[in-house]
């Protein structure tokens, strides 16, 4: 336990110029968002969530970020173990590459999916459509939330030593077994932040999934598509619903992961 | 022969670590690779043990070349410098871990984890955390994990390293017991001499990569063959000489010339002796050894149950101070004090080819 | 570790299992489904404008129609369908994002044969606070001491319009104080155009922006004048004297019907955008006419003269010589207005 020690007044300035910020900048929004929602009642927010189109990019949106978020976490892990304790040629190239959907637009990102795999493209498949189709939704959330994972279990494994991996192997573990046992437990909570990123960055992803999905209502419009056209139609009670639900999503997946945390560090002791 | 190690090659870039190490060890020896940190002892260890990949040469354990074979197929115990327990495993679990890998049974793998638990001391305590656990307690863990799966080779890289020397001492005791008690072939890296002469059924001298030379605690300390083994196990005194007939001259001073050392004979020689085998006396005859001339005693320092001294010779010119070893009765008997001059004598010395620096 | 685990697979299968539940019926044989892609601004117009050919294909060929929808900005859907983005049907802002798919081969046939292509027609007008308190009257007055909205030329292909009519008015006299040429054109945009305080991205951002209280005057469309309207916004519109008619082209995308099997129904619906029944609902949302019944109905129908007032000098895009030469020689990367946009915005 930390103890609390008797604050000055510079240290209680900092801390209510603190929530101040964090209050101007999350619960300001929120709130206008919950307000903007319930406006006309609930009627209206039930109306909106019961349409099947806003169902229908509610689903998608969610499904969609899911997997994006396995294949991130999956390939993220990865990512991050390679990084970390392989050494070869180009490592830090990688390095560097891992960062670009960061550093990318997103829409540029959603025009280049269109480069490559759409009419014409270097790489157009030939047998089932990417984008514009489910499969380019997929690969836009995937892509702008893929350095997440890597970013948050990268520092957590640099720090961990490699010899606990090494005795594994004289103990005759696999390397698949060292990293499942061995590994993982060590960068759980690593693993746990990354999750929580990537699948808030898929769900809220806009740019790059507007550009590729081609937005048709009640196909592969995605929910944040949703709320843009339903802004733009003036339907603000439309927008601010499926932006509570989104949001109420996001808070739940923090909260659920914050838990997890939790039990893990206690079960650590 | 349980470990046979050929023509061993390792280099990281334009660097060799391992330089053409050859060396065989016998079952249920515990040898000792000793040498400077970074002289490619560890990477020797490593390459053993199938961590380290090597450039040429090859590996064999119980007659089985395992050179190309993974870490997990070469059945061997390995025990690190910082303990490296699986910190999210209790102690038992971490002694466990080897046995469940292969799939031990259930009953059989309690068994033998409250057994390996007996034989470190740790009865009781293996449902500790790592993070529980004392330094040396952890590193009786990391053993214990390490002999679980019955070993045909105990690896141990700096295992006492990061204790401090009271913890040392009694772990090194047990570490000697257990692996007498199990007979099991080990090898041990240091850089620490006392440890190497304490534990060591043999030592191997590694200086730059290159294995110096091989041989009993007391073979190296006495005999060494290299300038580098008698300088770096305890202090050395080295002198020029040359070795004529029967006689070793020292500048002017000739001694007779020890017998084994025919080989040497009209050579430039670098004499060495240590500093227990020197004697000195207030009167020429009084000397015990061979006589090698007068000297000025330039710094007496207390060490515990012996005194430092330095002596220059006066007889022989451009020799470095000589490092002695005073009982408390020969200082008092020579009532030594700096400045002093005394008669120099030799007991014991060695004779070693001569080379530069 | 199993917890972590477990959450895994299982989060995987619940992921497929949903994926895996085909999100929408087969297509029957006496079902057919055809793609819209269309500029955000018309929605509405659709609205009604599908429902009302899917009655009238039902009852002539008996075979039911899906439309799927896609509302996106003009110049990102023309792109959308060029990259791939397979519409049967688009329905865009300006000309020249059609031109674009002519150009990539996916458009052949002759699609200006009717009604020139065009579907609906406006004008561009001035949107001013309730009662126009600062008395806006005509293009003049954006020059002086006022906060003016427009959207940005370089995403929106609609705002191309607003600048266009800005310049022409002035080239064709109808701007007092700048000569009625190039020069003094340009002399009067440039005036304008550091006026302007925010730059959308598209034309319903600037009147949304427009809305929530920034600005004094927008640059708008008489159709987002009366869709605003019909949302509950309050402006008070001024005509100019002298505007451009903005003309939206639709047409069947020729490589993607083919492929689809649906040229029949896609021409079809192009044809029902420009009929009589449709272009009355086009009407009704706040859309000039393009089809000659229905103009005629409008110019006699006392209200609707009304809604339509006559503007006094109304240019069209031929005034540049058309949209070929203005997307070149005006708005291409090294257009006279792309280059006057950056230099002022740049200041």
């Amino acid at each position: 336990m930390r103890e609390v020690a008797p604050k000055n007044p510079l240290q209680i300035l900092l801390i209510l110029l603190v929530l101040a910020y964090a209050a101007a900048l999350i619960i300001a929004p929120i709130y206008a968002i919950s307000d903007g929602a319930i406006e006309r009642g609930w009627q209206p927010i039930k109306d909106t969530l019961q349409d099947d189109g806003v169902q229908h990019a509610l689903r998608i949106t969610f499904e969609f970020s899911i997997i994006a978020t396995l294949l991130n976490t999956f390939f993220g892990v990865i990512i991050a173990w390679v990084l970390a304790r392989q050494r070869f040629y180009g490592r830090t190239l990688v390095n560097a590459l891992v960062d670009i959907p960061f550093v990318f637009s997103p829409v540029i990102a959603g025009y280049t999916m269109i480069v490559l795999f759409g009419r014409n493209g270097w790489l157009e498949p030939t047998t089932f459509a990417i984008v514009f189709a489910y499969p380019g939704i997929i690969l836009a959330k995937t892509f702008v939330a893929l350095p997440f994972v890597s970013r948050e279990v990268g520092p957590v494994l640099e720090s961990l030593p490699i010899e606990p991996e090494e005795a594994a192997y004289t103990l005759g573990a696999s390397r698949w077994g060292t990293f499942w046992r061995i590994v993982m437990p060590g960068i759980w909570v690593g693993v746990i932040y990354g999750v929580v990123l990537t699948l808030a960055r898929s769900l809220g992803e806009f740019g790059a999934v507007a550009v590729v999905s081609g937005g048709i209502e009640g196909k592969t419009e995605t929910a944040t598509m949703y709320v843009y056209r339903a802004l733009h139609d003036r339907n603000r009670i439309g927008a601010y619903s499926v932006s509570l639900v989104l949001g109420a999503v996001s808070v739940l997946i923090l909260l659920v992961m914050s838990l997890l945390k939790w039990r893990l560090d206690r079960q650590r002791g | 022969m349980t470990i046979r190690l050929d023509h061993l090659v390792k280099k990281y870039g334009r660097q060799t670590v391992v330089n053409d190490v050859s060396l065989e060890i016998e079952q249920g020896e515990l040898f000792v690779l000793l040498g400077a940190s970074g002289s490619g002892k560890s990477t020797i260890l490593r390459i053993i043990a199938g961590l380290t990949s090597l450039d040429s040469g090859s590996v064999q354990l119980n007659g089985r070349d395992v050179t190309r074979l993974s870490p997990q197929q070469r059945d061997t115990g390995f025990v690190f410098q910082n303990y490296s327990l699986f910190r999210h495993l209790n102690a038992a679990a971490n002694i466990e871990f080897g046995l469940k890998v292969r799939k031990a049974p259930r009953k059989e793998r309690q068994e033998r984890v409250a057994e390996l638990l007996r034989l470190i001391g740790l009865d009781g305590l293996g449902g500790r955390m790592p993070a529980q656990l004392s330094g040396g307690q952890q590193q009786r863990v990391a053993l214990a994990r390490a002999l679980a799966p019955n070993p045909s080779v105990l690896l141990l890289d700096e295992p006492f390293g990061a204790l401090d020397v009271k913890i040392r001492g009694q772990l090194r005791h047990s570490l000697r017991e257990i692996q007498q008690q199990l007979q099991i072939t080990t090898i041990l890296v240091t850089h620490d001499q006392e440890e190497a002469f304490e534990l060591a059924d043999r030592i191997g001298i590694i200086e730059r990569g290159v294995l110096l030379e091989v041989g009993t605690p007391a073979q190296l300390y006495r005999r060494p063959k290299h300038l580098y083994t008698a300088n770096f196990l305890g202090t050395a005194n080295v002198l020029n000489a040359r070795r004529n007939g029967k006689t070793v001259y020292v500048d002017q001073v000739s001694l007779p010339a020890p017998s084994e050392t025919e080989h040497l004979q009209n050579q430039a020689v670098h004499l060495v002796c240590r500093p227990e085998e020197i004697d000195l006396a207030l009167e020429r005859e009084q000397v015990s050894g061979s006589l090698i001339g007068r000297g000025r005693i330039s710094n007496i320092t207390f060490a515990g149950s012996l005194e430092r001294a330095t002596v220059q010779l006066i007889d022989v010119s451009a020799a470095k101070p000589l490092h002695v070893l005073l009982s408390p009765e020969k200082v008092r008997s020579l009532g030594a004090i700096p400045g002093q001059e005394v008669f120099v004598g030799i007991q014991d010395f060695h004779l070693l080819p001569f080379q530069e620096n | 570790m199993k917890t972590p685990k477990t959450l895994l697979i299982l989060a995987l299968l619940l992921s497929l299992i949903a994926f895996g539940v085909p999100t929408q019926a087969q297509d029957q044989p006496e079902t057919v489904t055809i793609t819209l892609a269309a500029y955000a601004v018309p929605r509405e117009a659709y609205e009604d404008v599908i429902p009302a050919f899917q009655a009238y294909w039902q009852e002539k060929t008996g075979q039911a129609v899906i439309v799927q929808e896609s509302y996106q900005a003009s110049g990102a859907q023309s792109r959308a369908v060029a990259g791939g983005f397979e519409a049967d049907i688009v329905a865009l802002s300006v000309e020249s994002d059609v031109t674009r798919l002519v150009d990539a081969g996916l458009i052949t046939h002759d699609w200006k044969a009717n009604y020139n292509g065009f579907v609906t027609n406006s004008v561009v007008v001035l949107a001013t606070r309730e009662g126009n308190p600062l008395e806006i009257e005509d293009w003049g007055d954006l020059a002086g001491d006022v906060e003016v909205i427009t959207p940005d030329p370089a995403t929106s292909g609609g705002a191309q319009w607003n600048i266009l009519a800005v310049y022409g008015a002035a080239r064709r006299g109808f701007v007092e104080g700048y000569a009625a040429d190039d020069e003094g054109a340009t002399e009067f945009l440039t005036k304008l155009l550091k006026n302007v305080v925010v730059f959308d991205r598209d034309g319903r951002e600037s009147i949304l922006t427009f809305e929530y209280g920034i600005g004094d005057v927008a640059i708008t469309y008489e159709n987002e004048i009366y869709a605003g309207e019909a949302a509950g916004s309050t402006y008070s519109v001024v005509y100019p004297t002298s505007t451009i008619l903005i003309e939206n082209p639709i047409a069947v995308v020729d490589a993607y019907v083919d492929e689809h099997g649906t040229r029949e129904v896609a021409e079809a619906f192009v044809a029902f955008a420009q009929s009589a029944e449709a272009q009355r609902i086009f009407v009704e949302n706040g859309f000039r006419p393009v089809n000659e019944d229905v103009i005629a109905e409008v110019a006699t129908d006392e209200e609707l003269a009304e809604k339509f007032p006559k503007i006094e000098d109304l240019f069209t895009i031929e005034e540049f010589g058309g949209w070929s030469v203005v997307r070149k020689e005006l708005f291409g990367d090294e257009g006279r207005f792309t280059a006057l946009i950056a230099e002022v915005a740049g200041e």
